[in-house]
């Protein structure tokens, strides 16, 4: 039997329930060092000196090392190469790594942080969008304060507004969200022979740390091997970081020829690891008298903090999906990544776009309002259906299952039973519902086409297990029960035999990031190519067993290869045919290269193909609001999912589960909160507040299949998805018990009830 | 400090540091590192362990505190290499995903179980209140919880919330 | 192993000499004092004195006319026991919002109350229960009313060498309410909670506290006599006495929540509270 489109059991879930999985921390080497990292106590000031003494004297310390020391060079490789691994000349954000304190424990090596004494001169920092963009700001980055900007620009909207019959316009304010993976960052950097240095650590882009440790020992890249831990959670979150705290451990491995254990404590972990961007969306937008967007203008900016990190392809994403899955002729859109004094912003799941979408998704709601329609209604009207432009002019060709969401979710969700407008609701308790809708594209897109390609090593053994070394990793969503089961049917291999191992950067060519909810997509299309190549090898082994002149007269289904024409025949396992492969002396290994389809982009008009597809879900949010105490609880979140095809559908409903959580999370409770001088207040998780169980709406997650004929089996990707659209879809809710139209997440009950000053 | 404790049934006897809380004597002194830190102050659950017969979470006990004590961890819940009905229901609904916080996960369900052999949903969702998860959304560990206690009722009547 | 000396004293006469000791601090649960320890709180840290053992402090029990909550019990132990849950609802209430499960399985009333939170939740219920708070030191033992031990935000008038060896409720039936708010729905922290305990004794009596919103918690008189001299409970009288706890409420903005916020729920509370009682 085919196991793409069953629930089969998770490869890595036996060990994680027995306790045996081995995270990062759960390893240890002889001779290790221990490191621990000494932090900006301010968000911005001119570094004057680093007073080592009294530390290095203390008992068990082995060094204290700073800037001056780094072997190669000073910086993360990113995008623009600008943030050091350890502080230079000025310190910009609170909790900036500045020194690295080695001992022979974690104890003296924390107790030895505290005696390092940093020589630091405070400046004003810069601590807001608004702030940062005004002519007179200081400058703490280029000569305006912006890391990049873009433009899309389709039809003349300033034109098309003048002529709308309803123009609306609003700003919404998002906040910062802290990813919160249950395992925090950690590395452990071993030293080898000849110059060699291995990392073990827990990430998502094993391919990132390797030009980061690379860059920061200053060796080549056939010199570093970095090896994938059991990962306990990501969400972007470990898509930037671990290449700092990877060259952290790597330089004081080198300098010291030790290996070097780096595991940071959560408030540390808080306070210096990637946010989600905090994002200002200023939005006009004009329609006709039906509802119909006419003209849209959109501004964005997102504050992206110290350095630029991944700011500016997060920016992209966001611009380029500003809109919302609406069809208009005339859309300008203008965006900006603008600099902070404080921790840098990178990626989070769905990567600048929750932000617009919160903005957007709350716009049609209030147009809805506004002209007295139904809320399910205008994105009847506007929705994108196969054949429509998007903001971009990429016409939609295939894989549109937007409506289907939207029909099926409010349908599940009996929208039509349960909205009414707010005025015709009253009592203590009051009710309502909300819609959103959202569409994503699917991998790096023109924005990163190209890192937009993966590597498969797949090799038979001789027993007919099969080892999957693949350039993705697995982080807790899945990715290697997935990927194994589209590895086993497109081989015609058991479930069982097939492994997909965690990855290693020595095993595979670079094959980008894992992000961008590609996975599935990609490193399942290089299975697929790999598999194709190996096919043919078994087929023929096969062939000469069942006496069968061509391999075309042979089936290989499941493990068992048998003749067409004789389905109940003669079988040939899997595992003889593997003895046989390699009897054959058939090469029993081959090489997927896959490499994304086509995108553009037009760097002045921003029009082009964005990405090469799609995925689309409807959310409809429940809440019950008390009128008194302003708290509410969200009831129930339906939410339709189109991913193509779902290859695992027990996975994917826990995606769409977990995703919908953490975007009610950032809907209701989570922000980071800093003083007035920019240092970081909640860095811990008695203060960040994360929904508990009790906190859990009812999820009822609906799978929608519109095949994309190049995905694996007819898949997409859409791991990000059910977190972006979640907080708009509640903030409607809320309006619709009670009137009251939350602009700025997140929506607490003190500024449901107005009492938030 | 010399304490003795009993850990998963087995008798350890260790000279323990005084600051050093019961989680890191747990992984560190006897080498038990199911049991997970998530932050080191008692806030997300994932050093979770029984301690006579009670969840607690063993960052914030001191080892030489559980001196004397009985401690069950995630090591001990399958029995002979065999899972439990426990371990084997989340295996089936898909309840771990990045796998952090099901060592401690498993304690407070394992609690729940021994007090109360069919759970209600808010039963076990108190139970659990502790315990942070980041990738599920708690659904699917509850379906497991669920399932365990021969409640579940796949894709028919589920009452989920 | 460490510098820090671990004693586990089989007296509590022993365990008050050990904490006359500078730097010596006495240890129950650890909820609190573990997460301290741990953000640098006591870089002085010379010894820790372990009281979870000493039987006396571990139980409930009565005596003559009054009940005696030993510091030691825990959260769970208190919202779960007959005798609380029957004579001083507002406690077992409180007790059993106190943090996650795993929380209250180790935290203990006497940790709660010596730890002097103005967000601590058994403290307002203590308060309308005009319990005692029952004082051991070296010297001897001393009893002080609830409402005059907190000086400010962590500190008490617990004296070095000095534990709460117990808390005294007059045996009493009462019933009570406990209302809070936090930042999420269990497993958090009061942005603002209240206690309410009334008893009848051939007059109606009320005791009304509240946390989070001052230094210490607040009890408020002038919202109880209001309630002692109206006639009966009706909407009126409860939105008067509303508005009063509202006037008596003098909270600040912080991380959880602001000014405004806590004073007009401290009045939503109290509503609550008495429409619950009534």
């Amino acid at each position: 039997m085919p196991v793409v489109g069953k629930s089969m059991p998770r490869k890595d879930a036996l060990d994680k329930l027995r306790g045996l999985s081995r995270y990062i921390d759960d390893y240890n080497f002889s001779d290790i060092l221990h490191v621990t990292t000494v932090r900006s106590p301010h968000a911005y000031g001119r570094l004057n000196g680093v007073d080592k003494s009294a530390a290095e004297k203390m008992a068990g310390v082995v060094g204290v090392i700073t800037a001056d020391q780094v072997p190669g060079k000073n910086s993360v490789p990113l995008v623009f190469d600008d943030e050091p691994f350890l502080a230079q000349g000025y310190v910009r954000f609170h909790g900036e790594p500045v020194a690295l304190v080695v001992a022979e424990s974690y104890e003296v090596a924390q107790a030895a942080a505290a005696l390092v004494k940093l020589d630091i001169e405070p400046l004003k920092p810069v601590l807001g969008i608004r702030e940062s963009i005004e002519e007179s700001a200081p400058k703490i980055y280029g000569n305006d304060n912006v890391f990049s900007r873009y433009n899309v620009e389709k039809g003349n909207a300033e034109e098309a507004m003048k002529s709308a019959a309803h123009v609306f316009e609003q700003e919404y304010e998002t906040p910062y969200q802290e990813h919160a993976y249950l395992e925090t960052n950690g590395v452990i950097a071993v030293p080898g022979n000849e110059g060699t240095m291995t990392v073990y650590g827990t990430m998502q882009c094993p391919f990132y740390v390797h030009d980061a440790v690379a860059q920061a020992l200053g060796r080549e890249r056939n010199q570093v091997k970095i090896v994938q831990t059991t990962t306990g959670g990501g969400f972007g979150g470990k898509e930037d970081f671990p290449s700092l705290v990877a060259g952290h451990a790597a330089i004081v491995a080198q300098l010291f020829n030790r290996p070097a254990k780096l595991i940071y404590k959560r408030e540390e972990d808080i306070i210096a690891s990637s946010k989600r961007h905090p994002g200002l969306i200023k939005m006009k937008i004009g329609t006709d008298d039906k509802g119909k967007i006419t003209a849209a203008l959109i501004d964005y900016y997102v504050d992206g903090g110290a350095y630029a990190t991944l700011t500016p392809i997060v920016l992209w994403r966001g611009t380029v999906h500003a809109l919302g899955p609406y069809e208009c002729d005339h859309v300008h859109i203008k965006s900006w990544g603008v600099a902070t004094n404080k921790v840098p912003c990178g990626a989070y799941r769905g990567f600048g776009s929750p932000q617009v979408i919160f903005a957007g998704e709350s716009m049609m709601d209030e147009i809805a309002t506004e002209l007295n329609i139904d809320p399910v209604e205008i994105r009847r009207i506007n929705c994108y259906k196969v054949g429509s432009s998007t903001a971009t002019s990429q016409i939609i060709d295939q894989s549109c299952g937007l409506m289907e969401t939207l029909e099926k979710a409010s349908e599940k969700a009996d929208w039509a039973e349960k909205w009414q407008r707010p005025e015709q609701r009253s009592g203590v308790m009051r009710k309502g519902v909300g819609v959103s809708t959202v569409y994503y594209g699917v991998g790096l897109g023109a924005g990163g086409k190209h890192l937009d390609r993966v590597g498969t090593s797949m090799t038979i053994m001789k027993d007919g297990s099969v080892h999957c070394a693949i350039g993705n990793v697995e982080m807790g969503q899945g990715a290697r029960t997935v990927l194994a089961q589209i590895a086993a049917d497109a081989l015609g291999a058991p479930y069982e035999l097939v492994n997909v191992v965690e990855a290693d950067t020595s095993l595979v060519p670079d094959s980008g990031p894992t992000v961008a909810s590609r996975t599935t997509f990609m490193s399942g299309n290089s299975l697929m190519l790999a598999a194709e190549q190996l096919r043919p090898r078994l087929l023929q082994v096969a062939a000469d067993l069942l006496g069968a002149p061509v391999i075309d007269e042979v089936e290989l289904v499941d493990g068992k290869a048998f003749l067409k024409s004789q389905p109940e025949g003669k079988q040939i396992g899997f595992r003889e045919l593997a003895e046989k492969l390699y009897a054959y002396r058939l090469m029993p290994s081959a090489f997927g290269w896959f490499i994304a389809p086509d995108s553009s982009y037009d760097k002045e008009t921003g029009q082009g193909n964005a990405y090469f597809v799609y995925s689309y879900c409807t959310n409809i949010a429940e809440v019950e609001v008390d009128m008194e105490t302003g708290e509410y609880r969200v009831t129930r979140i339906t939410s339709a999912h189109d991913m193509g095809k779902a290859i695992n559908p027990q996975q994917v409903e826990g995606q769409i589960e977990g995703g919908t959580l953490q975007g009610m999370g950032y809907a209701t409770m989570e922000e980071i909160r800093h003083d007035a001088d920019g240092r970081m207040l909640n860095n811990a998780f008695a203060t960040y507040i994360l929904p508990t169980t009790e906190d859990t709406p009812e999820l009822d997650p609906i799978i929608v299949e519109h095949a994309y004929d190049r995905g694996p089996y007819g898949a997409k990707g859409f791991g990000e998805v059910p977190l972006m659209g979640v907080a708009p879809a509640i903030a409607n809710a809320i309006y619709n018990a009670t009137g009251v139209r939350i602009r700025r997440l997140p929506i607490k009950p003190e500024k449901i009830l107005g009492l938030d000053k | 400090m010399k304490i003795k404790l009993t850990v998963n049934g087995k008798k350890y006897q260790r000279d323990a540091s005084e600051t050093k809380n019961l989680l890191h004597f747990l992984r560190e002194d006897l080498g038990l590192t199911g049991t997970k830190e998530g932050c080191g102050a008692g806030e997300c659950g994932a050093c979770t362990v029984i301690m006579n017969g009670k969840t607690v979470n063993s960052c914030l006990i001191l080892a030489v505190e559980a001196d004397g004590c009985e401690i069950q961890t995630i090591e001990g819940e399958a029995k002979d290499g065999k899972l439990t009905v426990l371990q084997q229901a989340f295996h089936k609904n898909h309840a771990v995903q990045c796998g952090f916080c099901t060592p401690g996960m498993i304690m407070s369900a394992r609690v729940l179980l021994e007090a109360t052999s069919k759970p209600t949903v808010e039963q076990i969702k108190e139970a659990i209140e502790g315990n942070f998860c980041r990738c599920t959304g708690y659904q699917q560990i509850i379906e497991a919880v669920q399932d365990a206690s021969g409640q579940l009722k796949k894709k028919e009547g589920l009452k989920r919330a | 192993m460490s510098n820090v000396e671990f004693i586990k004293p089989t007296s509590l006469q022993d365990a008050c000499e050990a904490l006359m000791k500078p730097d010596y601090l006495a240890i129950a649960g650890g909820s609190d004092l573990i997460v301290k320890m741990r953000n640098g709180m006591y870089p002085n840290l010379k010894g820790l004195v372990d009281i979870s053992g000493l039987p006396p402090l571990n139980t409930i029990r009565t005596d003559e006319n009054a009940v005696i909550i030993g510091s030691g019990c825990t959260m769970n132990q208190i919202a779960k026991d007959q005798l609380i849950k029957d004579y001083f609802p507002a406690l077992a209430k409180a007790a059993s919002t106190v943090g996650a499960l795993q929380i209250r399985n180790s935290a203990t009333i006497g940790g709660n109350v010596a730890n002097a939170s103005p967000a601590g939740d058994t403290i307002p219920a203590l308060f309308t229960l005009v319990a005692d708070i029952m004082i051991i030191g070296c010297n001897g033992r001393r009893q002080i009313p609830i409402v005059e031990f907190f000086l400010s935000p962590g500190k008490t008038k617990l004296a070095p060498g000095e534990i709460i060896e117990g808390f005294k409720l007059l045996l009493r039936k009462t019933r009570g309410e406990f209302l809070k708010l936090g930042e999420r729905r269990a497993h958090a922290i009061s942005k603002i909670n209240m206690a309410v305990s009334t008893w009848n004794d051939g007059k109606n009596h009320y005791r009304i506290a509240m946390g989070s919103v001052a230094p210490t918690v607040l009890r408020c008189r002038e919202a109880e006599e209001y309630l002692e001299s109206s006639e009966q409970l009706d909407d009126n009288t409860i939105a008067r006495a509303a508005e009063i706890v509202s006037e008596t409420a003098k909270p600040i903005s912080d991380l959880r929540s602001t000014k405004a916020y806590r004073k007009q729920m401290a009045g939503v509370l109290l509503k609550r509270a008495l429409q619950n009682l009534r």
